[in-house]
Formats: C-alpha cells, structure tokens, sequence
C-alpha cells in the first residue's frame, strides 16, 4: 500500500503530441510537478526526514531520471506545510548541523492514499490500453 | 585563494534580497547547499568546483523566489502576497496623529517652520504675478504674430545703436516689399493737449498721434464707429470709453465736435474701449498723425527719413519670414546708399515690451533680475523648511526604530515623511495664498502695478503653486525621508542617532547657503541705493533747484517775449527762459552737422537745443569762451550764431573755435560760433559726453522754464497760474519742478532698490527663523552637556560663546562666500549705467555686518537661555 507503483520504471512520456514517442528516460515537466508532492509524502510516510535527504532519496531510487531543482523542494515542503499535509521542526542533526525535519501529518497520510488510488487508476489504464513498446535505453 | 565561508555568505546574501524568501527557507537553502558542498567533496571534488557545482543544483535566487512568492495565495488586487497593501487607511490616520501631535508639542518649531516657508512663497508668488503680468503685455492683439517692429541699426563712432526708425519706411515697405500686408506708425511718447467740449476743459496726456491703419492692425476694438474709415479724416478722434464718458456723459459721442488746443475742432468719429493696463502702448486718445503733422509738429515729414521719433510697425503677409525681409532691406538699403550705416530692421512686436529696441529699454533685465531673486528667495525658503524638518526629524528615530519593529518597511518610512512634510507644505500655501492676497494692494503701490491674485482664474499660477508644493516636499522631504528611513532599527531604539546628522555637514552648508543669500540681498540693495544716491547727487553742470516749467503752447508760442515779461513781473520770479527741450526730455540729434575741415569718416551724434538768451544764467551754466546770445534777438531769432559746448569745441580741433562757420544741411542755414559753454549733463541717461549746438530760434521754443525764488513758492506759483491762464485761456495750467522730473527717471531704479531691500528682509528674516529654529535646537540636544559644564565652573559667558561659536563661523563663511559673487553681480549691473558709483568694500562690509549681528543675537537668545537655566533643571532631563 505504500509503495508508490512504477516510481522509477521507466514510464513513456504523455506529453500530449507524442504519446508514444522514443524519449523515455526523462519524465515531463508537467507529470513531475505532478508526483513531486505524493513521492514527498510517500517517502516522508516512512519517517521523518530533511530536504537534502529528500532529494538524494528521490535520485538515488531513480537513478537521476526524476532530477528535481533541488532549492525548488523547500517552496513545494513550505506550501505542503500550509496546506496541513506536513509539519516541520528544526533540530540539531548528529552531524551538529541545524536542520529542519518534516514529518507527515494525519491529513498528509489520507491525502497519499488518495493519490496512491489515483495514480494506481492511471498506470492501469495507461497498461491496458498501450500496444507493447520496445523500449530503447 | 578560495574560500568557501565567504562564497557562501555572498551566495545568501544574493538570496536575502529576495522579498518573497524568508529566512527560514535560506537557512534551508545554505544547510541544503553545505551538504551538497561536503558530500561532492567527499567525492573528490576540488572546494570551489563542489561549491559552484551545489549552488548550481540549488537553483539561481529568482527562480526560488518566484516560487516562494507562489506559496501563499494572491490577493483581489493582485499585489503578491508578500507585499502590504499600497494604502492603509489605518495607518493614514497614525499619520496624520502623528504629525498633529508633533504640531502641537513642538509649537515653536511648527510656526518657525510653517511661517517661514510662507513668507518666502509670498515673496515668490509676488514676483511670479509680477513676471506673468509682464509677459502677458501686448498678448492681446491678435495678429501679434504677424506683426513687427521697425527698428534701424546705425552706426555711431563705431558703436552699433538700435534707435526708432523713420516714419518713411512704413510706406515705403509697403510700396517695395510685396510681404508687407500693412503699415502703421505711431509717434513715440504720449503728447499733452488741451481738449474742450462745450464748458469742459481738460488736459489730456495719453494722446497718440497714429495712422488710420492703426485701428485694423493693433486690436483696439471700437465700440462705436468704424475702425476703416474712423481716422481717415484728419480732422477726426477716437476715444477711449472712459474719456467719452468723461466729455459728453451718456449722450452718443460720434459726431461731436471736441476743440483741440483752443484752435482745431476735431469730430469724435470712434470710441474705443479703454486700452487693456497689459498694453505696452497707452493712450486715451488716438488723433491721426496726419493732422499732428499738418498742424501741431510742421518739421515732422511723414514720408520723411529724418525724425527718429516714430514707432514704425509692419504687418506682413502669413507665411513670410522677417528673417528673409531683414536680409532684402539690407540688400536695398546697400543697392540703394552704397553703405549699411543706417539699416532698418525688423523685430517680432510680441517681443517688444521686453526687448524694445535691444538696447535695454524693455524690461527683459528687470524681468531676469526678478526671476533670479524669487529663485533665491524660494531656495532660502525651502532649505530652511528642510534644515528645521530635519534637525526635528533626529528626534524621531525612536518612532522610526519603533515603527520598523513592529514590520514597517522603508517604503512606509519614506510615505510617512512625505505625508508630514506635504501636511506642512499644504498649510502654508494656503495661508502664503491669503498672505499674497493682503500685501497685493502694497506690493501694486509700491511697484506701480495692477495685480490680482485670483488663483482659480489663473492656472498658471495654480500649476506654479503645485509645482513649487511638489518640489518643496520633494526636497524638504526627501532628507529626513531617505535618510532617517535608512537607518537600521537597532541603533535608532538603543540609541538617539541623530550625532549622525551633526555630523553629515548638511545643516552647515544649509545655514551656508541661506546667509549667503541674505548678504547678497543686503550687498545688492546697498549698492542699487549708492548708485542711486550717486546719480541723485552728481554733478551736472547745471543747477536745476527751484526751476519749474511747464511746456507752451497757444498764446505763449507765439507771444513769448510778453509772457516773459509778464512772468518776469511776479515778484517770486527771478528769471525766465525758454528751449526746445527740457534736460530729462527727448533730444534731437544728427551726425549731419558739417563745418571746414570736417573728417569725413566722423560720424559724431551731434545734439541741437533751442534756447533763448536767458538760459545760462537761468541754469547756471558758465560760459568758458565768447558771449552768448543776445537779449534782441530772442524775439526773432538770430541770423546765425551758435554756441557750443567744450565737447564739440574739442570735436571741431581748432585752438580758438570762435568764428568757425558751419553749416546744416536741414535748415540750409550757415551758422558761425559765438561762444562755448562748459559741459553739462542734461541727464545721466544720456551719453553724457554728447556735442552740444545751442541754437536762438523762437519758432522751436517748446518750454518755458521759471527759476523761482525758494521764498513763498505756493504763493508764486498761483500768481503764475493767474498770468498763465491770462495769457493762454483755453490751456490748464500744468507745471513740473525740474529737479522733481529729474528724480523721477530714477524710479525704475528706485524700485529695484525696494525689492532688492524688501527681499533682503524677508531673507534674513527666513535666514534667521531657521537659525533660530537651529539654534534652539542645539541648545536642546546639549542640556545636559551645559549643566555638566556649568557644575564644573564654567560661566555664562562661556557657554554663549561655546554654543554660539559654530553657527557664527557658518554666517562668517556665507559672507567669504557673498562678497565676490554680489560684488560681480552688482558689477554687471551698474554696467548698464553711463555714470556709476563705484562699489566700494564698505558696503560689503555693512552687509556683512549686519546679517552677523542679527545671527549673533539670534543664537544668542537660545544660548543665554540655555545657559542660564539651572544645572539640576538640566541634569535632570531625560
């Protein structure tokens, strides 16, 4: 159920003209700014956590192919946080560095189930209804 | 060497000029870019690549920031969020509390400050309808544009003079030039006749002999008559409203018949309306110049090219230049005489009340002197109106510190300073307009004007008034705003910051600034009244005391000798004479004078005079050589003898000038020299050192002159009156004291006196308001500092002299700084005179002074004040 299904799969980009062009490996802007705030609350729904450890998480799983703009997570935590889907406190990291953990909160939780619905509604219908890619690296 | 601390404290301060990020973000953003930095380090990557590496995966501090801004949600009105509203209603009324309570603590200070600024914009919203009142002349004629003024370039000794130009030239351009639409000629200078209807008699000065052509050129509307045809007649007059009504009351003026000088009857055949007071012409009366020139002046040839006494005007076709114009009379005048020593020359009549002929006679000097002395006025009134803003504003840094706490941005700083000093602005225009209002009526006295002050009739001056409000704010306003706003709350709360200002100088050269002005003003007035006194009490050569004459016409032109005798018969009366002209009044002149052995290349302005036997010891002038002219012929004139004076014996080069014959041309007579008479200055105006050809020709005689004993004067004049309406019935007796005539040409310099010395006060008055304000202020800012000193022994003498010093130094540097440039200054005024005083130190001195007495006393005030409070009243404070 936590699990975010084909995070990190090499997924077709749906840019509008070309569905079912060859560029695979880089996720369009529009569906990044799209997942950028459920990947947020799935990873943040296994613990507390930071920015920098945010973004080194997200790279480190999918190989570079999801490459956030690393300063643009605090606005995307900032606005997360005045929405009530996370909460935030400064603490001093063993590293003796000030930093500021986020933590999902009750409203975070149930907005991630929703979308981890959504998204799994979409990846089903986008599976069932695409003839088989070949799929170049 | 690169270092990696200061690279990141560059990199965040980038980011803190970003409204929208927040200190908590930053922080986010320098830990996010520290651990970046190490983890590529601990890759092996080189410090300063790992340190562009990380904040290049940051992202650049505009993009951040537009992203932060988009966290919260936008407003109706769009401003971003992070922004406060433009205008809070709120804080407005904070304002304006603030500003009231400041109002009414510090009374002093508000009326030094608001009192000062409105009487230096009385001052310049005087000047300002005096300058509007003065371009506004002649703007009422409409084809103003089309029309211009026939001046003549000539030649004089090598000096290049603009005088009138000739009647002849009028129709003679018209006849030549096809651009030339119309001409139309006035004679220079208002005549004075005698007119009478029925029982009524007057004299009537504003007579203008003109041509018929005058009415449909100039707009002076006629109410009653036909301007076309109105003048044609010679026998004809156009009045003003106010005359007619003056001689036949409500009855229709046309058709009748008014005597002119006893002699002409004359048909009203116009009535116009009064000529406007902005005319540079002025007249009651226009006659038309052909019957002047029939009948009352029979040397003036019309289509002559002699006289030089004419305001010849042109009105050309639309479209053509006078430019091109100016170039083809040259080029006729060059075809036609073979030289260019006399040039007519065309000039735009919308300039000629300023300019006149070029020569200084229009009143474009008087008009630039004004401007610069409101300009002066007007900066002495804002630097003191900045200098009190911002001695008081130091005060106020606690508030500022309080206000940028409690999230005030600068911009809120600044709004609120502009708001004060507007505040203050706004209340004294409104009472400089009600301060203008009420000095108008002597401000019009005194300069002889008809101002009015009707601000919602006069744009102009309501834009004036804004502007001057706005840049006054915008400059009184500005330093406290910009400068108080910047400081950084901390130091305002903790402490008073206002040593900074002492420091900055700028009330220094404000207090600089301001006395330099004054002592300009004083230095200016003191020298425009010893030039006067000067002019007033030099040496002419003549005496005039106790002389009275009045000018003959009628019975006594032709009757001369009996009237004489008659005058000479009151026993206040110890001498009569005659001449063709008195010395403030006009003079004929020509370089056409000829005599043996005459240079050829001499071109000598040679002045001609009429005068009867009795004129040198009427005058007092001595003969130095021969005799003069005998009693006998005073009735009908000599045969040829002539006198001259030293200047043009010395013009004439003979060891022995008597019995020199010469001749001229427009009488066709041969004269021979009998005598020479010492120089004398008729009038400084003049060219003082003018050639002089003393004439006996009766026919010429226009004024009588009476030396009167100084005894009993009224009782000599009625017995004159009496003999003079015996003599002359039809003529009212109307006389002048020649030194009072002579006084009067100095009234335009009188006048600059007055302003120079009127706006000298009001500056030392605002000059010292300001140091008053300054001084108090002062005084205040070292209370406990004075108490310390005087615990510790000092005298009171001591303290006056140790808060005096500094600002006294200040008033001593404005006068360093005064003196050479007033002096210049006046320099280049006093250029404009032939005979002129010379501008000694004394007046500086005087000047200078001055101002440092009245400086002097005004710190003082506040010093001994100060000093003499007792020291626990000053220890205590705080």
């Amino acid at each position: 159920m936590n699990r975010v299904p084909g995070l990190g799969m090499k997924i077709a980009s749906i840019e509008s003209e070309s569905i079912f062009a060859n560029e695979v490996s880089m996720i369009s802007r529009t569906l990044m700014a799209a997942s950028t705030r459920p990947i947020i609350l799935a990873i943040l729904s296994r613990g507390e956590d930071y920015g920098y450890s945010l973004i080194q998480k997200v790279k480190g799983f999918s190989g570079g192919n999801i490459d956030w703009t690393e300063g643009m997570i605090y606005p995307v935590l900032q606005r997360m946080e005045v929405d009530g889907l996370i909460s935030s406190k400064w603490e001093m990291s063993a590293d003796q560095r000030p930093r500021r953990y986020f933590r999902i909160s009750e409203r975070g939780r149930e907005d991630l189930a929703s979308e981890l619905a959504g998204w799994g509604n979409v990846w089903k219908a986008l599976n069932h209804f695409a003839a088989p890619l070949r799929v170049e690296k | 060497m690169f270092d990696l601390e200061k690279s990141i404290r560059v990199w965040k301060r980038n980011l803190q000029r970003q409204e929208t990020l927040e200190d908590g973000i930053i922080a986010d953003l320098e830990i996010h870019l520290r651990d970046t930095v190490d983890a590529l380090k601990s890759e092996g990557m080189p410090e300063e690549e790992a340190f562009r590496e990380a904040a290049a995966r940051v992202g650049g501090a505009e993009n951040l920031a537009t992203e932060c801004g988009k966290v919260r949600d936008y407003r109706l009105d769009l401003r971003s969020p992070w922004r406060p509203s433009r205008f809070m209603p709120a804080l407005l009324g904070n304002y304006l509390r603030v500003a009231l309570r400041k109002f009414r603590r510090q009374k002093g200070y508000s009326f030094i400050n608001i009192a000062g600024l409105t009487v230096g914009m009385t001052c310049v919203v005087l000047l300002f309808l005096w300058i509007q009142d003065e371009l506004s002349f002649d703007k009422f004629h409409e084809k103003i544009n089309d029309i211009y003024f026939v001046s003549a370039q000539c030649k004089n000794e090598g000096d290049q003079l603009q005088v009138p130009s000739v009647p002849g030239v009028g129709p003679l351009f018209k006849e030549l030039f096809p651009e030339v639409e119309e001409s139309a000629r006035f004679l220079a200078g208002n005549q004075t006749f005698s007119f009478s209807y029925k029982d009524r008699t007057f004299s009537e000065q504003r007579v203008f002999p003109g041509d018929p052509e005058v009415l449909e050129m100039f707009t002076f509307p006629l109410t009653d008559g036909d301007p076309k045809t109105a003048l044609k007649d010679p026998a004809s007059l156009v009045l003003s409203e106010r005359v007619a009504k003056k001689y036949f009351g409500n009855e229709d003026p046309l058709g009748k018949v008014i005597t002119v000088d006893n002699l002409f009857p004359m048909k009203v055949t116009g009535v116009m309306k009064d000529v406007p007071r902005n005319s540079t012409f002025r007249f009651d009366i226009l006659m038309p110049l052909e019957f002047y020139a029939r009948n009352i002046h029979k040397e003036v040839d019309l289509k002559g090219f002699t006289n030089q006494n004419f305001f010849v005007f042109v009105q050309l076709r639309k479209g053509s230049s006078f430019i091109d114009l100016n170039r083809k009379i040259k080029e006729f005048v060059v075809a036609t005489y073979g030289n260019d020593e006399y040039v007519p020359v065309l000039r735009p009549f919308a300039g000629f009340h300023l300019y006149r002929l070029g020569d200084g006679g229009g009143s474009i000097e008087q008009l630039r002197l004004i401007g610069f002395l409101g300009a002066f006025i007007l900066l002495v009134a804002c630097i003191n109106f900045m200098n009190l803003t911002t001695a008081r504003s130091g005060n106020r840094s606690k508030e500022i510190g309080m206000r940028k706490v409690l999230g005030a941005f600068r911009k809120d700083i600044i709004k609120q300073f502009y708001f004060e000093t507007s505040l203050f602005v706004l209340i004294s225009m409104g009472l400089t307009v009600f301060l203008a209002k009420l000095c108008l009526p002597v401000f019009n006295i005194l300069f002889q004007k008809e101002l009015t002050l009707e601000l919602l009739r006069n744009p102009s001056l309501l834009g004036f008034l804004t502007g001057v409000s706005l840049i006054t704010v915008l400059i009184a306003g500005s330093y406290p705003a910009l400068f108080l706003s910047s400081f950084k709350p901390i130091r305002m709360i903790r402490k008073y910051a206002g040593s900074s200002f002492e420091r900055s100088g700028f009330h220094k050269v404000s207090v600089v600034i301001q006395f330099s002005v004054a002592i300009g003003l004083i230095a200016g007035a003191a020298g425009v009244y010893r030039q006067l006194h000067y002019v007033q009490t030099m040496d002419l050569g003549y005496n005039m005391e106790n002389l009275v004459f009045f000018s003959s016409r009628g019975e006594l032109l032709e009757g001369y000798e009996t009237a004489k005798n008659e005058f000479l018969r009151i026993p206040g009366v110890t001498k009569v004479s005659a001449s063709s002209t008195y010395p403030t009044g006009g003079r004929s002149n020509s370089t056409s004078w000829q005599w043996e052995g005459k240079d050829p290349e001499l071109k000598s302005l040679i002045t001609d005079m009429s005068v009867d036997s009795d004129f040198l010891e009427a005058f007092e002038i001595p003969l130095a050589q021969g005799r003069f002219f005998r009693k006998y012929d005073d009735h009908s004139g000599n045969t040829g003898e002539i006198l001259i004076n030293e200047k043009m014996a010395g013009l004439l080069g003979r060891q022995d000038p008597i019995g020199t014959r010469m001749s001229w041309p427009y009488s066709g007579r041969n004269y021979t020299v009998i005598g020479v008479i010492k120089d004398y200055l008729p009038n400084p105006s003049w060219r003082g050192d003018e050639p002089l050809i003393l004439l006996q020709t009766p026919e010429s005689f226009r004024f009588i002159f009476l030396k009167i004993d100084p005894e009993n004067i009224p009782q000599t004049l009625v017995q004159v009156k009496s003999v003079f309406e015996r003599l002359n019935p039809g003529f009212p007796f109307e006389y002048q004291f020649l030194d009072a005539a002579y006084e009067m040409q100095f009234d335009s310099v009188r006048r600059t006196r007055s302003l120079f010395t009127y706006l000298a006060g009001f500056a030392i008055f605002i000059s010292c308001l300001g140091l008053f304000g300054l001084a108090s202020f002062n005084a205040e800012q070292k209370t406990k500092e004075i108490g310390i000193r005087q615990v510790l022994g000092s005298s009171v003498s001591g303290i006056v002299i140790h808060l005096s010093k500094d600002l006294t130094r200040l008033v001593l540097l404005a006068n360093i700084i005064a003196w050479p440039v007033a002096w210049y200054l006046l320099q280049g005024w006093l250029q404009s005179f032939l005979y002129r005083t010379r501008i000694r130190l004394g007046v500086f001195v005087i000047a200078g002074a001055l101002t440092v007495f009245i400086a002097v006393m005004t710190v003082s005030y506040q010093s001994i004040k100060a000093a003499t409070a007792k020291p626990v009243d000053s220890l205590r404070y705080e």
